[in-house]
């Protein structure tokens, strides 16, 4: 999925512009001359710059290249359906585990992303290596480096 | 000595032995999976070393990096398939010997190598890092920040394809850095009112959104090059092995020497070095015409090399705090995290612990024989595991692992969004390795660069006052001048060529 350079371009002249901008707003000390903005500032000043020239470049090959030229991935639907599989899974962790506890969301969410990758008729195997990789994972976070996972259902249980 | 022997009962602990073990056999399966190149293996490694002590989190860490550079010429020899970018020089070779039946016999010739390689980059970091850091004692924060500048600078504009997308990404990691509380002034910046931003974006989860959740993205979505099940159980030939690298001798030591130096660069790492090596290997040969065709010569020095390298690249890294490539700006974001600000004073406050990492590269190049022979013999079988499950189970391991840091699930979003932004980058060819180099080494150089305008009340040339930090600005501002002079060349050549083809062409083209 390859943008137009003038796109990104455009994108980084914006945080740059922003970045600049917003730096004007932090508190400077009276008699330094200079404050905690002008780091930032000297970074926005080499971002935008990045940008402009990005924005330059692509407006010139407008007119031979497309403004999102496609790979043959991204011409697929499973590259996407993939793609937010993936981002789905995280955000079902992060938003789940706090109250189903880390065994239940890690099993859930790796049993329903192998199907995905792996293909809707490998249930039984997909659960059964979610299963163990949850374990070993809990096995390893919690019992040996001591991290306070998520605590939930399962884990109630196993106090 | 007596450093020396403190170090060694830092080392030869049961624990440290198992930890360094433990890495041995993470950072060969790591390196054997083309999926995870050994940035992702640290990136993995990282989140379990943050709660071991400083030696056995340095070991754990140098071990893996060195067995997954080894480890990368399984999928490259076998497959076709370089396991890492440093594999690259001399895959295509080592899969024409394969197909002459010697596979085993050329990964055997590989690991000893790799192993000879690794000793010999080690020695050269042992010796020179404690040299060089009496010599650094003297620096000022002029000096320190011309080498950030340096080290930046290469990564971003020499060893990135295109150095405007390389510079843009060293700029998003540098603004990175600067959220959160200013060292000098203690005002908040780019907080937006929000407390846990005050603390600043941990590097950690950025480190692990970018390289481990880009890469589940990236290996997921593009469809899968060869079949893995084309690997065969290779037979080993231990006397052509050892009687290749004794003929090719001296390709191993112009090949462990080139890769030291050229690992003590800023900016070039292992990759580059087997390149390097593999070229010159070709070009002092008697037999040039047989490169590419399954011919050990070259093979003999650039294994050795990508391993000498990655023993040196810790040289700038330890003795300057500035490191030379993602995998040691890692390390630097750890050393940070343990309480260890690197530069030549931790060679006097701490040289115990230096010199301990100096011994657990030894013993990992050492491990890597025994458990490198057993990864060639069940090579077939690790190359069949598959990204599809694979690459779940890394995603997980990467969410706990972000969790892991502080507790919070702010660590988990943090790393999905910098794995979007990092797949999104990549598939359009900006380098991430700037990035997160800028965000490690970016508070450093705006403490220096502000230290040194406050003391001297903005005047630019107290930069080059003194003789070491004007040649160290000298060489920053050449390195920033090349691509634009060759770029400024290039059009002029073009323009006399032919002025009709002159507008179509993009200044990124050019500048290439």
């Amino acid at each position: 999925m390859k943008f137009n350079d003038a796109i990104p371009g455009a994108l980084f002249l914006a945080i740059a512009i922003f970045a600049f901008v917003h730096a004007g707003s932090f508190m400077r000390f009276p008699g330094v001359p200079y404050g905690p903005d002008l780091f930032p500032r000297i970074i926005a000043v080499i971002m935008g710059g990045g940008g402009l020239i990005l924005i330059v470049n692509g407006l010139r090959s407008a007119n031979s290249a497309s403004w999102l030229e496609l790979a043959d991935w991204a011409r697929q639907w499973r590259s996407y359906g993939i793609f937010f599989a993936v981002i789905a899974a995280v955000l079902f962790y992060v938003f789940l585990s706090g109250t189903l506890g880390f065994l239940l969301t890690g099993f859930l969410m790796l049993t329903g992303l192998f199907l995905v990758t792996r293909g809707a008729s490998t249930v039984l195997s997909s659960a059964a290596l979610a299963l163990g990789v949850t374990v070993l994972i809990h096995l390893v976070f919690v019992e040996a480096l001591r991290v306070p996972l998520p605590f939930g259902v399962i884990e109630r249980l196993l106090v | 000595m007596d450093t020396l022997l403190a170090a060694f009962d830092l080392v030869f602990r049961a624990e440290i032995l198992l930890v360094i073990l433990g890495a041995t056999v993470f950072g060969i399966f790591a390196g054997a999976m083309p999926g995870i190149s050994a940035t992702v293996a640290v990136a993995l490694l990282v989140p379990i070393t943050f709660f071991m002590e400083p030696v056995a989190a340095l070991a754990a860490i140098a071990t893996a990096v060195a067995m997954a550079i080894f480890a990368g010429d399984l999928p490259g020899a076998l497959l076709r398939i370089p396991g890492m970018p440093a594999s690259a020089a001399y895959a295509e070779e080592a899969h024409e010997m394969t197909l002459k039946g010697k596979g085993g016999t050329v990964l055997m010739t590989a690991l000893i190598c790799s192993v000879l390689g690794g000793l010999v980059g080690t020695a050269a970091l042992a010796f020179s890092a404690p040299l060089l850091a009496d010599f650094a004692l003297e620096f000022q924060y002029y000096e320190y920040f011309w080498l950030a500048v340096i080290g930046l600078s290469t990564a971003a504009l020499v060893a990135a394809s295109s150095p405007i997308k390389g510079m843009i990404s060293l700029a998003i990691g540098l603004l990175l850095a600067t959220v959160g509380l200013d060292l000098i002034s203690g005002q908040p910046r780019f907080t937006f009112g929000s407390l846990p931003l005050m603390e600043g974006i941990h590097f950690i989860p950025v480190m692990i959104g970018i390289f481990a959740v880009a890469e589940v993205f990236r290996a997921l979505i593009h469809p899968p090059r060869t079949d893995a099940g084309m690997a065969r159980v290779q037979k080993i030939d231990f006397r052509e092995a050892f009687s290749t690298i004794w003929r090719y001798k001296a390709n191993l030591s112009r090949g462990s020497i080139l890769g030291t130096l050229i690992g003590a660069l800023p900016g070039a790492g292992s990759d580059i070095a087997a390149w390097v090596s593999y070229g010159y290997a070709r070009k002092r040969s008697k037999t040039p015409e047989k490169f590419g065709t399954g011919h050990p010569e070259g093979i003999v020095a650039a294994s050795a090399s990508n391993n000498a390298a990655t023993s040196s690249t810790w040289v700038p890294s330890l003795v300057f705090g500035i490191p030379g490539d993602s995998v040691t700006a890692i390390v630097i974001g750890v050393l940070f995290l343990k309480g260890l600000e690197p530069g030549p004073n931790v060679f006097i406050e701490n040289a115990p612990l230096v010199y301990s990492i100096f011994i657990s590269f030894f013993i990992a190049n050492i491990f890597l024989i025994p458990v490198g022979y057993v990864a060639i013999r069940a090579a077939s079988q690790l190359l069949k595991v598959s990204n599809k499950v694979l690459m779940p189970i890394i995603l997980i391991f990467t969410m706990v692992g972000a969790y892991a840091i502080n507790n919070s699930m702010l660590g988990v979003v943090v790393a999905l969004v910098a794995g979007i932004g990092s797949f999104l980058m990549q598939e359009n060819d900006y380098p991430v390795a700037p990035l997160i180099l800028g965000m490690v080494i970016g508070t450093l150089l705006e403490k220096n660069f502000m230290q040194a305008m406050i003391a001297r009340q903005g005047d630019l040339t107290a930069f080059f006052d003194r003789p070491i930090a004007a040649t160290l600005g000298v060489i920053a501002i050449l390195i920033w001048a090349a691509p634009m002079i060759s770029a400024i060349r290039i059009r002029r050549a073009k323009r006399r060529s032919g002025p009709a083809g002159t507008n179509s062409k993009t200044t990124e083209e050019v500048v290439e």
